[in-house]
């Protein structure tokens, strides 16, 4: 799931070090244009329904809150 | 009661005393008190729309709450009666129940928003179809005190408890305080429920360092505000009484320091309410990044009027841009162009959309609606140039350039001044004919590079020089900030002296400068108005 979510993340911005990067919404290395497509590419890829309620800066910052994201969606939570 | 006014700080005062003596349980009973009082002193009819939000807002948050709490505790029983599908169906049904007494407070909240601010600019233009004697009566309405902010304020909270993010204010004197909690309700910013309400409603102990750091925000903001914003406004005034005549190079000059202006006055108001806010132990949000700083226009955006943009986000750009509409129409952009057109065009329109509505926010006046397109044009062009750029700049590496990254500011300032002339005159012919004559396509009859100095003596010249100093020390703060040093911090770690001769400094700075200076005209914050 992890390198899913990688792969989306560098055909958005491929010059990003995700790996490393923990404030990615908080120092705003992501845009709101990029988590509109990020989102679309998350719920299409996983099956999931991120909401207007999931996006808060916990949840984007890094790619392992967006692995959670993804997992809590995933199981129905 | 201006920010700026001897009254508001006897206001304050008393509030603060009375604030720090009564039980702390009683504290935000104080806020109420001191709070309705402000309201009160801007009209007494006034109140009445904002009891009307107010009122709607808290009811059906409740309601729609209350609708969703109770199917809540019906569904496992549900889930064990009715067939799957079934149950499906019932959720969708409470959904919609929840929806409809949320969508009930919106239209209650934005129609009088509308009415109030827009009826008048829609009849007008109705009425420039129609013969003279056909013409519809207009209303000119007084706008009540805050009426964007509350308005925004009652929208967003109940959005967020149908959403769920928290349950709704039982206490309807609570919920009528967190809508006008007189700090915040001139001009911002926006504040969000679950970070102003448990403030509100929590007890404060007078504590030094809390009353230092709030007396030494409002001390700036009114050094910008009246040091600053009020000695050139005599400047702007004149350029735009003297448009036709004055050449390129003033236009440009004219709007520079309407820029300055502009800003000075907006984030000063902020910080005074902010300073306010904090004596009283309450955090507000930052509402301004060094705007002049930004390398692009969103990111011009995303420092100017913070609380206003993320309002728009949570509450219009991202549910729009989540929604399965949008999904289905990115879906089939995707198909017949592609994904990088797919990636860009949408949502560059949706932003498009998003800017008109700041620009309509502004005002009620087409000057305002292009304001809001020309920002919104811009950004979708440079999403669409974006990978394009990128390419440049890596090629040349540009990035690591120090005079590219002042160029990029600088560039925005130019965009977002363009922007402004749009808006700042009455009508959009002399917005037309400034810009032709600032880009040299219109001869004023003197040369692009006159300068009669018209506009100068308009307004005080004594007044000017502390306006030059004070622009300089905020550049240079700004500067230091945006390094990442808090000034503040930097203040208050020196010695004691240095900290009271500083804050002495300000305070005889504004005195002197300001309200009881010499030719002072006291003015009312230009974002007051919305």
């Amino acid at each position: 799931m992890k390198e899913k979510i990688l792969e989306i993340l560098d055909d958005i911005n491929s010059d990003i070090d995700y790996e490393t990067e923990t404030a990615l919404i908080d120092d705003g290395i992501l845009d709101s244009f990029d988590i509109v497509s990020l989102v679309s590419e998350l719920n299409s890829c996983f099956d999931i329904n991120i909401t207007v309620v999931d996006l808060v800066p916990d949840n984007f910052n890094s790619v392992s809150a967006m692995t959670a994201l993804v997992e809590r969606l995933s199981n129905g939570n | 009661m201006t920010y700026t006014s001897i009254m508001f700080a006897l206001f304050c005062l008393i509030l603060l005393l009375v604030y720090y003596v009564v039980p702390k349980k009683f504290q935000w009973i104080v806020l109420l008190i001191g709070s309705i009082a402000f309201y009160l002193f801007s009209g007494v009819k006034y109140i009445l729309y904002v009891a009307i939000t107010a009122f709607t807002t808290y009811i059906t948050a409740i309601l729609a709450y209350k609708n969703k709490k109770e199917f809540a505790g019906k569904l496992a029983e549900l889930k064990q009666t009715l067939s799957a599908e079934d149950v499906r169906v019932a959720i969708k049904k409470n959904e919609r129940k929840s929806r409809a007494f949320m969508l009930c407070a919106v239209a209650v909240d934005l129609g009088i928003l509308i009415t109030l601010k827009y009826l008048d600019f829609v009849l007008s233009n109705i009425n420039a179809f129609l013969p003279e004697e056909s013409a519809l009566p207009l209303f000119s309405f007084v706008l009540p005190l805050g009426l964007s902010f509350y308005t925004f304020s009652a929208v967003g909270y109940v959005v967020d408890v149908n959403r769920g993010k928290y349950e709704p204010e039982r206490n309807f004197a609570k919920f009528f305080l967190y809508l006008t909690y007189f700090p915040q309700i001139i001009q911002g910013p926006i504040p969000r429920f679950d970070q102003l309400a448990p403030q509100l409603f929590s007890e404060h102990k007078a504590e030094y360092n809390t009353l230092r750091n709030g007396y030494q925000l409002v001390l700036w903001g009114l050094f910008k505000k009246m040091v600053i914003a009020d000695s050139v406004a005599a400047i702007v005034g004149a350029m735009l009484k003297n448009t036709a005549t004055l050449s390129g190079l003033e236009l440009w000059l004219g709007m520079f320091v309407w820029g300055i202006q502009l800003y000075t006055d907006f984030s000063g108001g902020i910080d005074v309410s902010r300073g306010v806010s904090q004596m009283f132990g309450i955090t507000l949000d930052i509402n301004f990044k060094r705007p002049y700083f930004a390398v692009n226009l969103t990111d011009y955006w995303n420092r100017w009027h913070i609380s206003l943009g993320n309002w728009l986000k949570d509450y219009f750009f991202y549910p729009v841009a989540l929604s399965k509409g949008y999904a289905k129409v990115n879906k089939s952009v995707k198909k017949k162009f592609g994904k990088f057109i797919a990636k860009t065009v949408p949502v560059g329109i949706l932003s498009l959309i998003l800017f008109t509505i700041i620009g309509i926010w502004h005002g009620a006046n087409w000057g305002e609606v292009l304001f809001g397109v020309f920002n919104g044009v811009v950004v979708l062009i440079s999403t669409l140039c974006e990978p394009l750029y990128v390419k440049i700049r890596k090629a040349l590496h540009m990035d690591e350039l120090f005079f590219f990254r002042i160029f990029r500011s600088v560039r925005t300032f130019l965009i977002i001044t363009i922007a402004r002339v749009i808006s700042l005159p009455s009508n959009i012919a002399t917005a037309g004919s400034m810009l032709l004559t600032m880009f040299g396509m219109r001869s004023s009859g003197a040369s692009f590079f006159t300068f009669t100095g018209q506009m100068v003596q308009a307004g005080d010249l004594k007044r000017y020089l502390p306006a030059l100093i004070g622009c300089i020390l905020l550049f240079v703060v700004s500067l230091l900030e945006e390094k990442g040093n808090s000034v503040r911090d930097l203040i208050n770690k020196k010695p004691m002296f240095v900290r009271v001769a500083i804050t002495s400094l300000g305070t005889v700075a504004i005195i002197l400068f300001g309200a009881y200076g010499i030719g002072y005209v006291a003015s009312n914050f230009i974002y007051s108005n919305y």
